[in-house]
C-alpha cells in the first residue's frame, strides 16, 4: 500500500504544480491578447433584449485608453443622448446626466450594479487584467480552447464566486466566460463572436452578455474600431464628460 | 312505475355486474385526484379583478408573494445576514420565483457629499458590531425598507414574488424545502397566501380522510340502531361509499380538484344518499304478503321508487341551484359534483338495493308487531297532542319567523382564507406577527396608466401614494415615484419629483436595469404600480377600504392630466368574491324554492298543495339564517351552500310526507287518523333519517377547516327544523286549514257524495 501510495502522491503534486504554472501562463497571454493596445475607440450599438424578447436599442461611443481610463457617450435614442460615464485610475467613475447639467461622482464599492441597463456590471467592466484579479486553474484543454477556473486572488472582492474562461488556443482570445455567483450558481454568459484582427489586436466584433437569472441578454455590435491612434488625455476628464 | 321496478328486478344480475364494473374504474381513477385552495382560482377567468391582477402578474413578475420572515435578537449580525444573503441567492433560482426581495439585495440609493450611489443596500456583509449599528441605524432611518425590516430590527423579510400562473402552494413548498435545509438561526415563518394554500391543502385532505370515514361509522350505529338488523345498515352503507367513489373518480378523471368546500362532498353524499337507501328498505320490511321474494321486491320497489325519484330529484335541483345561480368556480363545480353524486346514489339505491333484497329472503322481525302496536300508540297520542295546540304551533312559529327575519339583517360575511383557520395555528400566528411589524401580508396594487417620466404623472403618484398612506389598513406603499426622489435628492435638487420630462428621463436610465425598476415600471414606460401591503380586518371592512380607494381615484380624475388609476390584488378579488358570495346566495335561494315549489305542484297537484309543501323549508331557512345572524356565524363559502343544501335534503321530508298522506287519506275517515298514520310509518323514516344526516353532519363539527366546521353545525340545525317542521307544523296546519285538495281524498269524502247524489 505505501509503495502505491508514494508514486501517486508524486504525480499528483507534480500534475497540480505543472498545471498550475500553464494556467498562470495561459491566463498572461488573455491579459496580452485582451489589454495590450494602448488606447481604442469605437462606435458601439447596443441591443438590450429582456426577457419577453423586447429589445431596446443604444448606441454610444468608447473611448479607451491603457486598462484604466474610459469613457463612454450616449448618442441614441435621443432621449438619452448626451449621458456619460468617465472611468479613470483608482475606482474613480463619474456619471454625467444632461438634463441636470451635472456630473455625479458614482460610488466605487458598488460594483454589482449594472451598467446603463445593460447586463455588465461595474465590476466586468473593470479595467484590471485578468491575472490581478483572479487565480486561474487549467481544468481542460481541447483541440479548440483552454478551460480555466478562475477564483478571485486572496484581499480582492467579487461578486463571483468563480469565472470559466473559454480562451482560443491559437490565439488565446477569451472567447467565452461564465460567471458564477457567491452561491455557485451560473449566473452570466459571456460570448464573444466575429472575432478579428485589426491592425495588431484581435477583437469581438460582437459580443453577447446574458443573464441567466433574469433571463435579459444585452447584445454589442462595434463599429468604427480603431486602435493606438494616441487618444489625448484631455479625453477623459469631466469638463470634456459634461460637453 | 311498475314497469320500472320489473325491468329492475328482471335484470338485476346485468344491472349487479355493472355497478361492480363501473366502481372498479372510478376507484382507479380516484389515485389523481387534486387539490386547489387557490383563492384568486375560486373566480371565473372572466372576472375583471382577475383578469387585471393576471396582467399585473404577467407584467411586473408577479402578483402573489410568499413570505419568509426571520426572527432573532438582533438581525444585524454577521451570521444572520450571510445566512439571509445564501437564502436569497438560492431562492432566485427556485421555479417559479420572479423576484426575492431581501436585506441583502434591496436597491439602496445615496447622495453624498460629491456623488450618487445607486447599488445595494448591503455589498460586504461587515463583521465588526460598530459597522452593523451603523447599518441597522441608517435601514432603520429609511421607509424604503420598512417592508422587509421591522421597527425594532428583530424581524426581517425575504419577499419572493411568484411567476404568473405557476402553481402556487408547489412553489411555496420548493420555497419551504430550500429555507429548511440552510438552517437559519433563529425563528423562521413562512406568511403569505402561497403557504397559507400549502396548509389549507394538507387540512383539506386530512379533513377528507378523518372526516370520511367518522361520517361513515356514526351513520353505521345510527343504522344499526334504528334498523336492529345488518341489511338496512350495509345496504344504505355500501350505496354511499359506491356514489362516493364514483364521484370522486369522475371529478378525477375530469380533472376537477377538491376545494375548501367540495371536500365535503363525500360527508354530504353519506348523510343524503343514505336517506334513499333508508327508504328503500324501510318500504321492503313492511308487511307485503308475497313470500317469493322476486315478486315483493317488484311491488315494493314499485311503491317506493316515485317518492324517492322526487326526493333525489329535488336534492339535485338543490345542488343544482348553485351552478345556475353562482358566479364563482368552485361553488358551480360543487354543484354539479354533489348533483352528480346524489343522482349516482339515487340510480345505485333504486338498483342495487332492490336487486340484492330480491336474492335475500324476507325477514320478518319476531317483535316488530308488538313495536308497531306500541308506536301507534305513541303517535296516536302525538297526532292529539298536534291537533289540541295547533294554533299554538302557528302562533310559535310566525314568532320565529319574525326573529329569523331580523337575524337575517345581522349576517356578517367572510371571505378571507386565513379567516378559514382556526385561532390556534401557525398560519394565523404568522398572520399576527406579520400584521404587528409590516402591517399585513395582502398585496395592493395600483396600476397606473400614463406616460410615466411625465412630471405630472409622477406627482399624481405621489399623490396617491400618500393618500394611501393615510389609510389605516395600507401599508408601506411603494413606487417609482418615491425612488425618482430619492435619486433626485442624491443629485443634489431636493427630495421631490424633477421638473422636467429630461431630468426624469435620464435618473430612470441610471435605475433601468435594477430589479425594483422592472417591478415597478412597464417596459415601455407607459404604466407603472403602487404596490403595497394591506392589513385584512374583515370582510366588510375590505370592501369598504376599496370603496373608498376607487372613490379617490374618482375624484381626482378631472384634474385634466392624462393618467389613469386602478386598483387590484387581494382586496379587490376578496370583494369580488364577497360580492359574487351575496349574490350567489340569492340566485340559488331563488332558483332552488322555484323549483321545489314545482315539484310539490307536480306532485299534490294544486297550487295550494305547492305552497303547503314549501313551508316547512321556507320556514327553516329563514330560521336558520337568523340563527347566523344572531350567533355570529358569517356567510362564507361554504356557509353560502346551506340555502341550496338544505332545501333540497329538507323538502325530501315534506315529498314523502305528503306521499304518504295521500295514500293514508284514501284508507282513512278523519285527518287526525291519516296524520297519524304517516306520523307511524313515513314519520319514522324521517326521523331516522333526521337523526343520521344531522349526526352525519356533527361529524364536521371535528373538521380542520372552519368554515367546513360552520357548515356542518348550520346542516345540523336545519335538518332538525325541517325534519320538525315536517312533523309537527305540517301536520297542525293540515289540521287547522283541512285543505281541500286533501279533504277530497277522504273516504268520508266518497260517503258524502254519495249521500247527495240520492
Amino acid at each position: 500500500m505505501r509503495y502505491l501510495f508514494l508514486p501517486i502522491a508524486l504525480l499528483l503534486f507534480l500534475n497540480t504544480s505543472f498545471a498550475q504554472l500553464t494556467a498562470v501562463e495561459i491566463l498572461k497571454k488573455v491579459d496580452e491578447v485582451s489589454y495590450s493596445a494602448k488606447d481604442q475607440f469605437y462606435k458601439s450599438k447596443v441591443t438590450l433584449i429582456d426577457k419577453n424578447g423586447r429589445e431596446t436599442y443604444r448606441e454610444a461611443l468608447m473611448y479607451q485608453k491603457g486598462t484604466n481610463k474610459r469613457l463612454v457617450k450616449f448618442t441614441e435614442p435621443a432621449d438619452i443622448r448626451g449621458i456619460g460615464f468617465l472611468s479613470l485610475p483608482d475606482d474613480v467613475n463619474y456619471v454625467y446626466l444632461p438634463a441636470f447639467k451635472k456630473s455625479r461622482r458614482i460610488a466605487s464599492h458598488i460594483k454589482n450594479q449594472n451598467f446603463a441597463g445593460t447586463d455588465f456590471t461595474y465590476e466586468d467592466m473593470e479595467a484590471l487584467t485578468y491575472s490581478e484579479k483572479w487565480e486561474p486553474e487549467l481544468l481542460r484543454k481541447d483541440d479548440s480552447y483552454y478551460v480555466l477556473k478562475l477564483t478571485p486572488r486572496k484581499g480582492r472582492t467579487s461578486d463571483y464566486s468563480k469565472l470559466i474562461l473559454y480562451a482560443r488556443v491559437d490565439n488565446f482570445y477569451p472567447e467565452k466566460i461564465e460567471y458564477y455567483d457567491k452561491a455557485g450558481n451560473l449566473h452570466k454568459i459571456l460570448t464573444r463572436r466575429k472575432i478579428q484582427k485589426i491592425g495588431n489586436y484581435w477583437v469581438a466584433l460582437e459580443t453577447e452578455m446574458k443573464d441567466i437569472k433574469k433571463n435579459h441578454t444585452t447584445k454589442l455590435v462595434l463599429e468604427d474600431v480603431k486602435f493606438d491612434t494616441n487618444l489625448s488625455d484631455d479625453i477623459f476628464t469631466v469638463r470634456n464628460l459634461e460637453r | 312505475m311498475q314497469k320500472f321496478s320489473n325491468f329492475i328486478i328482471n335484470n338485476r344480475k346485468i344491472l349487479i355486474f355493472i355497478i361492480i364494473v363501473l366502481t372498479l374504474i372510478f376507484a382507479y381513477s380516484m389515485k389523481n385526484l387534486k387539490i386547489n385552495s387557490d383563492f384568486a382560482s375560486y373566480l371565473p377567468e372572466t372576472d375583471y379583478a382577475v383578469k387585471l391582477a393576471r396582467n399585473i402578474g404577467n407584467k411586473y413578475g408577479g402578483n402573489l408573494t410568499a413570505i419568509v420572515a426571520i426572527e432573532n435578537e438582533d438581525i444585524f449580525n454577521h451570521k444572520t445576514l450571510t445566512e439571509i444573503y445564501n437564502l436569497t441567492e438560492k431562492l432566485k433560482y427556485v421555479d417559479g420565483v420572479s423576484y426575492v426581495t431581501s436585506l441583502t439585495n434591496v436597491i439602496d440609493i445615496k447622495g453624498t457629499e460629491e456623488g450618487i450611489e445607486i447599488g445595494r443596500l448591503i455589498n460586504e456583509i461587515p463583521d465588526d458590531q460598530q459597522k452593523l449599528n451603523e447599518l441597522k441605524r441608517y435601514v432603520l432611518s429609511k421607509d424604503l425598507y420598512k417592508n422587509i425590516v421591522s421597527r425594532d430590527a428583530k424581524v426581517t423579510l425575504i419577499l419572493c414574488k411568484l411567476r404568473e400562473g405557476v402553481d402556487k402552494a408547489q412553489v411555496a413548498k420548493e420555497i419551504k424545502k430550500v429555507v429548511e435545509s440552510e438552517k437559519i438561526t433563529g425563528k423562521v415563518y413562512y406568511g403569505g397566501l402561497p403557504f397559507q394554500m400549502i396548509d389549507m391543502n394538507q387540512l383539506i385532505i386530512d379533513d377528507l380522510k378523518i372526516l370520511t370515514p367518522l361520517v361513515g361509522v356514526v351513520m353505521i350505529l345510527i343504522l344499526l340502531f334504528s334498523f336492529k338488523n345488518l341489511r338496512g345498515v350495509i345496504l344504505p352503507i355500501l350505496c354511499v361509499a359506491l356514489s362516493i367513489i364514483w364521484t370522486l373518480g369522475l371529478m378525477s378523471l375530469l380533472n376537477i380538484p377538491l376545494t375548501i368546500i367540495s371536500d365535503s362532498i363525500p360527508v354530504i353524499l353519506t348523510a343524503v344518499g343514505s336517506a334513499y337507501g333508508i327508504h328503500i328498505v324501510n318500504k321492503f320490511r313492511e308487511d307485503i304478503r308475497i313470500t317469493n321474494p322476486k315478486e315483493r321486491a317488484k311491488i315494493a320497489l314499485s311503491e317506493i321508487a316515485l317518492p324517492v325519484i322526487l326526493a333525489g330529484v329535488t336534492t339535485i335541483a338543490g345542488f343544482l341551484s348553485f351552478v345556475s345561480g353562482s358566479y364563482l368556480t368552485m361553488i358551480k363545480e360543487f354543484g354539479i359534483f354533489t348533483s352528480v353524486g346524489v343522482l349516482f346514489a339515487l340510480i345505485i339505491s333504486l338498483t342495487l338495493i332492490p336487486s340484492i333484497l330480491s336474492f335475500l329472503k324476507h325477514e320478518r322481525m319476531i317483535n316488530k308487531v308488538s313495536d308497531s302496536q306500541q308506536d301507534r300508540k305513541l303517535v296516536v297520542k302525538l297526532t292529539k297532542l298536534i291537533s289540541k295546540f295547533k294554533y299554538l304551533v302557528l302562533i310559535f312559529t310566525v314568532l320565529i319567523v319574525v326573529a329569523g327575519i331580523v337575524g337575517i339583517f345581522k349576517i356578517n360575511r367572510e371571505v378571507s382564507i386565513i379567516e378559514y383557520f382556526k385561532p390556534e395555528t401557525n398560519v394565523r400566528a404568522t398572520e399576527e406577527m406579520l400584521k404587528k411589524n409590516f402591517g399585513g401580508s395582502l398585496p395592493l396594487y395600483i396600476l397606473i396608466k400614463g406616460d410615466i417620466q411625465n412630471p405630472e404623472v409622477l406627482n399624481e403618484i405621489k399623490n396617491v401614494e400618500n393618500f394611501l398612506r393615510s389609510l389605516e389598513d395600507v401599508h408601506n406603499p411603494q413606487s417609482i415615484a418615491s425612488i425618482i426622489e430619492e435619486m433626485n435628492n442624491a443629485m443634489g435638487e431636493g427630495k421631490k419629483i424633477p421638473e422636467t420630462r429630461e431630468k426624469i428621463i435620464n435618473l430612470m436610465f441610471l435605475i433601468e436595469g435594477e430589479e425594483i425598476f422592472s417591478q415597478l415600471v412597464s417596459p415601455e414606460k407607459d404604466e407603472a404600480i403602487i404596490q403595497a401591503m394591506v392589513t385584512y380586518a374583515s370582510s366588510t371592512k375590505i370592501s369598504e377600504l376599496v370603496q373608498r380607494i376607487d372613490n379617490y381615484f374618482a375624484s381626482i380624475s378631472s384634474k385634466g392630466i392624462d393618467v389613469k388609476f386602478e386598483q387590484t390584488g387581494m382586496p379587490l378579488i376578496y370583494k369580488h368574491l364577497d360580492d359574487a358570495i351575496i349574490k350567489s346566495q340569492i340566485q340559488s335561494l331563488i332558483f332552488a324554492l322555484g323549483f321545489v315549489f314545482l315539484i310539490m305542484i307536480f306532485q299534490l297537484k294544486t297550487v295550494l298543495g305547492g305552497l303547503l309543501g314549501i313551508v316547512p323549508i321556507s320556514l327553516t331557512i329563514v330560521v336558520a339564517y337568523g340563527f347566523m345572524g344572531y350567533s355570529g356565524i358569517p356567510l362564507d363559502i361554504a356557509t353560502v351552500l346551506i340555502a341550496g343544501v338544505s332545501l333540497g335534503m329538507g323538502i325530501d321530508y315534506s315529498i314523502h310526507f305528503m306521499n304518504r298522506l295521500k295514500v293514508e287519506l284514501k284508507e282513512s275517515y278523519a285527518f287526525e287518523e291519516a296524520i297519524s298514520k304517516v306520523l307511524g310509518t313515513t314519520g319514522i323514516a324521517i326521523l331516522i333519517n333526521v337523526l343520521s344526516v344531522a349526526l352525519g353532519f356533527l361529524v364536521l363539527v371535528f373538521a380542520n377547516v372552519i368554515p367546513l366546521q360552520r357548515f356542518g353545525i348550520m346542516i345540523l340545525l336545519t335538518m332538525f327544523l325541517s325534519g320538525g317542521a315536517t312533523l309537527v307544523l305540517l301536520p297542525a296546519i293540515i289540521l287547522t286549514f283541512k285543505p281541500k285538495f286533501l279533504r277530497k281524498l277522504l273516504k268520508q269524502v266518497e260517503i258524502q257524495k254519495q249521500v247527495e247524489i240520492k
